[in-house]
């Protein structure tokens, strides 16, 4: 590498160029904090994640099920096990063949050209999402002990 | 290449011969010379290019004094306050994307954040502890600023827009605090928006105006929202802008190596000329020794002979370099305090459960400790609004020139009676106030409201 450039003559003083250095290794401190910071997080979110969403199904599973009697349970029946003039949501074929998003659109838009109504603001109804995915919640936690009830379908008078 | 290539600018005249390293090749290429458009050489001449070359340095001067680089000449806290800033937007952006100002949603998504939106807890953290911070540095910025006098002329103005930003500051906390709609928030904003009530003649119509409706509701969530997200960046970039571009013209305010005042004013007095020669031997570290000195002429026009010594640096590398590391080190304290502690959620907002104490967060302590002692209208109005005309007029109330401490005693003593009043009236209501805001020990009790 050819170097016929003499050094060029210092023109500011050493403790300038020391203290320079000085910040620029806490510089790289603060890198490596940051970094690790990061990554303590990302390691711990699953963890945090799952214990959020644990306290959040308890805790809308409850706020759910006094929606539910509170408004579904006359024609759902008590603990929506049926008995009403609407089908049996506490049963294994209706909780085993329905996803969570089904069960909102359902709740939020009713069915129509049935007794069924519209529950979301968005259309007609009086609940807000967070209202309709608390009784989605509610409905899912239902199902490890939910009977099987062939006839869920048909209300009582029908049966 | 050839040889006629090397020197481009002519600013190496010894240089002859090519560098055929890699990086050497990438740093003479065109497209690296269009994008910087100088060449690095660590020369003054090279530095100062630095600065004159490069958009963003121009936010900066060229030199600065030399005193600037120390830490207890501002303790950097106005750079600090607007690197708060730079991550309050940067985190509120992300959060922007999965927030709706809606009652029926807006709760949700916090909860959303914590249990499906990749880093959105931790980002919701680092928005709420840098907005605490941010408070905390604004405030202590205005505090460095009155003690060292540095408002006082050509600063005045600069003082004032600071005074606002610092208004500004409030208002973005106060609008963000709703935006959870939680307890904390819908409580917090419907005491604080209830002040606005006991404003004569006109409190009926403003509260109107702030709430939009009988009770804090969905409208009042989306006009927050808007001036939390729209209205307040907007004014406060503006400010911010006029504030810094004054700190640019005015200078910073150190004390300069000519004796009196900070000042580039001070400069101007012939008197110092006389005192450069000996200036010039008392400081010889400066420049290994190597002080210019132009010539003492007898004339005010010369300033650069009224200068006695050359109390400056280069601006990049040095207070470049520390304000870059003084905003690292911002950052990994806000990342430390986001990573282990969680911004707090209470439950959703209810108007008809009111929590017991409804306290509002720290930087309102002092004033709701007033409200307890005093009619609502002295506490809640009357005072706040002197104290904020007081500190917008004190340039033009205290017109003394000299910036020495042993020469303001009494605007000093005054601030600090103020100050001490303040500080522990937020002691008392953050830490020592319970349940119906009775009197309890913070030792067995704590009700602190972040
Ligand atoms: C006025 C009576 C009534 C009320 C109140 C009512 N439902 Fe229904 N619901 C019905 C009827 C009838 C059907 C059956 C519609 C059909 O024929 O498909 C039904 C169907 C449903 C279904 C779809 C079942 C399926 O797959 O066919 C769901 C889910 C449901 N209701 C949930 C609710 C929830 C949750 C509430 C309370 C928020 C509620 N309902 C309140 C009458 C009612
Ligand atoms: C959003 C809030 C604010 C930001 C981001 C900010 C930023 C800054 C910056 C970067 C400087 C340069 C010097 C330094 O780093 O200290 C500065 C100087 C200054 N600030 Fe602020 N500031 C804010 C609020 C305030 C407030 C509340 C006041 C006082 C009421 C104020 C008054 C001043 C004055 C007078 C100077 C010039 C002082 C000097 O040159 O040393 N600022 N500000």
């Amino acid at each position: 590498m050819p170097r016929d450039r003499p050094e060029p003559p210092p023109f500011e003083p050493e403790w300038l160029e020391r203290s320079l250095n000085r910040y620029l290794a806490w510089g790289l401190v603060f890198m490596v904090l940051l970094l690790v910071g990061f990554v303590a997080y990302r390691v711990r979110e699953p963890g945090l994640r799952r214990s959020a969403t644990r306290a959040q199904t308890t805790s809308y599973t409850d706020i759910g099920h006094q929606t539910f009697s509170a408004s579904c349970s006359q024609c759902h029946g008590k603990d929506a096990s049926g008995g009403g003039s609407a089908p049996t949501l506490n049963s294994s074929q209706f909780l085993k063949s329905t996803t969570d998003a089904q069960i909102f659109s359902l709740v939020a838009g009713g069915v129509s050209g049935t007794e069924m109504p519209a529950w979301s603001l968005d259309y007609g109804g009086t609940f807000t999402d967070e209202q309709v995915r608390q009784v989605v919640t509610y409905l899912r936690s239902l199902e490890p002990r939910a009977p099987s009830v062939p006839g869920w379908r048909q209300s009582d008078k029908a049966k | 290449m050839t040889d006629v290539d090397v020197d481009r600018d002519g600013l190496e005249p010894g240089r002859t011969s090519v560098d055929h390293g890699i990086t050497a090749r990438i740093k003479r290429s065109d497209a690296f010379r269009s994008i910087f458009r100088h060449a690095q050489l660590d020369t003054p001449r090279g530095r100062a290019l630095q600065s004159f070359s490069n958009f963003f340095l121009h936010l900066y001067p060229v030199k600065i004094p030399k005193r600037v680089l120390r830490n207890r000449y501002s303790y950097r806290l106005g750079f600090i306050a607007a690197v708060l800033f730079g991550i309050l937007l940067v985190t509120g952006i992300y959060l922007m994307f999965v927030y709706t100002p809606s009652v029926g949603s807006a709760y949700g998504d916090m909860q959303r954040l914590k249990t499906g939106v990749g880093f959105g807890q931790l980002i919701r953290n680092i928005h709420r502890w840098a907005a605490h911070l941010m408070v905390l540095v604004v405030f202590l910025h205005l505090v460095r600023v009155f003690y060292a006098g540095a408002y006082k002329a050509p600063r005045e103005f600069n003082w004032v827009i600071g005074v606002m930003l610092l208004l500004l500051t409030l208002a973005f906390s106060f609008t963000g605090y709703l935006l959870p709609w939680d307890q904390l928030s819908y409580w917090a904003v419907t005491v604080g928006t209830g002040l606005v009530h006991y404003i004569p003649l006109l409190g009926g119509k403003t509260q109107d105006l702030l709430i939009g409706g009988p009770q804090v509701g969905q409208n009042t969530l989306l006009r927050f929202y808007a001036l939390h997200v729209a209205v307040l960046p907007m004014f406060l970039v503006l400010m911010l802008a006029v504030h810094i571009w004054r700190v640019r013209k005015d200078g910073f305010a150190v004390q300069r190596t000519s004796v009196g005042a900070f000042a580039e004013e001070a400069t101007e007095r012939p008197a110092a000329a006389a005192a450069a020669a000996p200036m010039a031997q008392a400081a010889p570290d400066l420049y290994g020794g190597r002080v210019r000195l132009l010539g003492v002429v007898d004339r005010e026009s010369i300033t650069e002979a009224a200068r006695p010594v050359d109390d400056t640096v280069f601006t990049w590398p040095h207070l470049l370099v520390r304000h870059v590391v003084v905003a690292l080190g911002t950052s990994a304290i806000v990342l430390g305090l986001a990573v282990a502690f969680s911004a707090p959620l209470r439950g959703l907002a209810n108007p008809n459960v009111t929590p017991e104490p409804a306290k509002a967060p720290w930087y309102f302590a002092g004033l709701q400790e007033l409200l307890s002692r005093f009619d609502p209208l002295v506490a809640g109005i009357l005072i706040p609004t002197g104290a904020v005309l007081v500190f917008l007029l004190l340039p033009y109330i205290d017109r003394n020139p000299d910036t020495r401490a042993s020469h303001r005693k009494v605007a000093i003593l005054l601030f600090s009676v103020l100050l001490a009043i303040a500080v522990g009236l937020t002691i008392i209501g953050v830490f020592f106030r319970g349940p119906g805001w009775k009197f309890i020990a913070p030792w067995t009790h704590s009700y602190i409201e972040l």
